[in-house]
């Protein structure tokens, strides 16, 4: 009887310290990094049709205004009418999500910051926030970006 | 007392671990919920790890190099990087369908399910599958 509850009690306490030595260790900060030069990318191309693109940023700490997460999303295509739609979302508590969406029509080359407030309290795990922008031009052609990035105040 | 460990990192980086590069045992277990955090650490030490930094950024670069992390400037990603992570598109006046979100439970699971989302909502999925740049009229 003695040595069942040793077992049991070794058994235990070898689960708990795995599970334990678990937490945190998959605690990357973020992914899905872009430059923020990206624009100038676009220019390498020649060709009529390759011309048109769109790109969205990494969503990051705004510094010109403190406690504002900040994202910008281009579409450029020369000779053409373009617009860009874009979503910026703060990933909530369950299936909960705020979000904000905003957009843009120009000529060649429309460019778009979306804003929304950080949210974010010390001791808390970082906040995942999601740009999704559609990018689409006069010609009927579209396209979809998406980035994410986990961010602190 | 703040541990020094393999995921500490000075604030502004943004981290990213690439499974492409590592071994079938690796990429199948990276898909394992629970199971998938304790791979990390070993892909970071296989400098499968890549550290982005602003470009003006200064940072002790020295431990994090011995601890397997690759770093590089947020300016040296290629427009083939952006293309397949979904942050470029090119844009084509292919029709397109409307599909479902993917659903996955791990994490290198649903960066992979939401890459091929992207691709095929913009019709680019045979050159993400071919990992290159679409073939530009």
């Amino acid at each position: 009887m003695r040595q069942g509850l040793t077992k049991a009690f070794v058994l235990v306490s070898a689960i708990s310290v795995v599970t334990l030595s678990s937490f945190g260790a998959t605690q990357l900060t973020s992914k899905q990094p872009v430059s923020y030069n990206a624009a100038t990318d676009f220019g390498r191309r020649v060709t009529l049709s390759g011309e048109c693109a769109g790109r969205s940023d990494l969503p990051h700490i705004s510094t010109h205004f403190p406690r504002t997460v900040n994202v910008i999303t281009e579409t450029f295509c020369p000779g053409e009418e373009v617009s860009v739609k874009t979503t910026l979302s703060r990933k909530g508590w369950w299936i909960f999500r705020q979000s904000i969406t905003d957009s843009r029509s120009g000529f060649a080359k429309v460019r778009l910051s979306v804003a929304m407030a950080c949210k974010w309290k010390p001791g808390t795990p970082l906040i995942e926030y999601i740009v999704e922008s559609l990018h689409t031009d006069s010609s009927g052609s579209s396209g979809i970006t998406r980035a994410h990035n986990f961010l602190k105040c | 007392m703040k541990i020094i460990g393999w995921n500490s990192f000075p604030d502004g980086c943004t981290a990213e671990v690439n499974f492409d590069g590592a071994p079938r045992w690796m990429r199948l277990t990276a898909h394992v919920i629970f199971v998938e955090r304790f791979v990390y650490p070993r892909a970071v030490k296989m400098g499968l790890g890549i550290l982005w930094i602003e470009n003006d950024s200064l940072i002790e670069s020295e431990l994090l190099i011995r601890n397997g992390w690759l770093i590089r400037t947020r300016a040296s990603k290629t427009d083939l990087e952006k293309f397949l992570e979904g942050s470029l598109v090119f844009l084509s006046a292919n029709p397109k369908k409307t599909y479902r979100r993917p659903l996955a439970i791990s994490k290198w699971g649903r960066k992979i399910a939401l890459e091929k989302y992207i691709h095929k909502c913009n019709g680019t999925l045979a050159s993400y599958k071919q990992r290159s740049l679409p073939q530009l009229d």
